[in-house]
């Protein structure tokens, strides 16, 4: 659509301006987390490149040793990376909206975690009444539950969250 | 489980874990995703006896209860129970520049206004976006 000038007073003012303040988060940025790499143990995961599967939403992921050391237990990090897996799909503060069926959170970060987790085989199905965890891991079929007994909640001076659950 | 920015995090591991190369290595690998421009987090866990969160638990019951700084009483609480942690892993996520921020920001220059950059972010993420941003030259 072509602009017209009404005054031209606004050019004098914008003449004027020396410094311009503008946040970043959302603003300059898209405010579209991606979740793309991660490291377990000692191991980094997440090569960069374009990946080949369907990704989740908030997910751009490719590494094909993820799935050799997620699913066979013999692998050295096995163990390092199940544990980073199932943080991902159980620290959080995400509910489930129960008509869409999709994960809501007031931070973007933490949905493009947790959609991590679901994509790696570890999806989480909401809280239930007794405030538990539900996890499906669908690399073997098995659902598992994760008593939460407190949230030490993220501020923007904490810079951190917590998350504290009855050992099963 | 506690995640959060990486200092915030590095502050509160026990000293075992702090001193480990585990912990080496994943600096170096968030350091690495900083640089790329990405945001990052640490993951550290730790497990609790029975007896320490009950009674860490009542003090939690009572600040959140409190009338007056409830924030500043509960983020006093929480102080106490993420300690002694130990760092399991990292993670990084991106968050994309819009579409011609860098023109713009380059047009802003040219006009000879100044720009600033006030942040909380890493420093080398800072310094990744501000070149991707076409803030920083160099």
């Amino acid at each position: 659509m072509p602009m017209a000038a009404q005054a031209s007073n606004l050019n004098e003012e914008l003449g004027q301006v020396e410094y311009v303040f503008s946040d970043k988060t959302g603003t300059l940025t898209c405010n579209i987390m991606e979740f793309k790499k991660f490291s377990a143990g000692y191991q980094a995961y997440g090569t960069g490149e374009k990946p080949k599967k369907k990704q989740e939403e908030n997910v751009n992921f490719y590494d094909k040793n993820l799935e050799y050391d997620l699913l066979n237990n013999q692998r050295p990090n096995h163990e390092a990376l199940v544990r980073v897996v199932l943080f991902l799909a159980a620290c959080h503060t995400i509910v489930i909206d129960e008509k869409k069926g999709t994960y809501t959170s007031s931070s973007p970060d933490e949905l493009a975690l947790v959609n991590a987790a679901k994509q790696f085989g570890y999806e989480f199905q909401g809280r239930d009444p007794d405030d538990a965890m539900v996890i499906l891991n669908r690399n073997n079929g098995r659902t598992m539950k994760y008593q939460l007994l407190n949230i030490c909640e993220f501020t923007s001076t904490r810079k951190r969250m917590s998350c504290i659950f009855r050992d099963p | 489980m506690c995640k959060g920015a990486d200092t915030v995090i590095s502050e509160r591991l026990s000293h075992q874990s702090r001193e480990s190369d585990m912990f080496q290595k994943t600096e170096e690998i968030v350091n690495k995703y900083a640089e790329e421009g990405l945001r990052t987090l640490y993951l550290a866990e730790k497990i609790l006896d029975e007896q320490v969160y009950q009674q860490w638990n009542q003090k939690a019951q009572q600040a959140k209860l409190s009338m007056q700084n409830r924030e500043e009483m509960v983020a006093q609480v929480d102080e106490l129970i993420e300690t002694e942690l130990e760092l399991i892993g990292s993670t990084a996520i991106e968050d994309r520049l819009q579409d011609e921020v860098a023109d713009t920001i380059q047009f802003m220059k040219a006009a000879g206004i100044k720009v600033w950059v006030l942040t909380g972010d890493k420093i080398e993420t800072a310094m990744n976006i501000g070149l991707s941003a076409g803030l920083l030259d160099q």
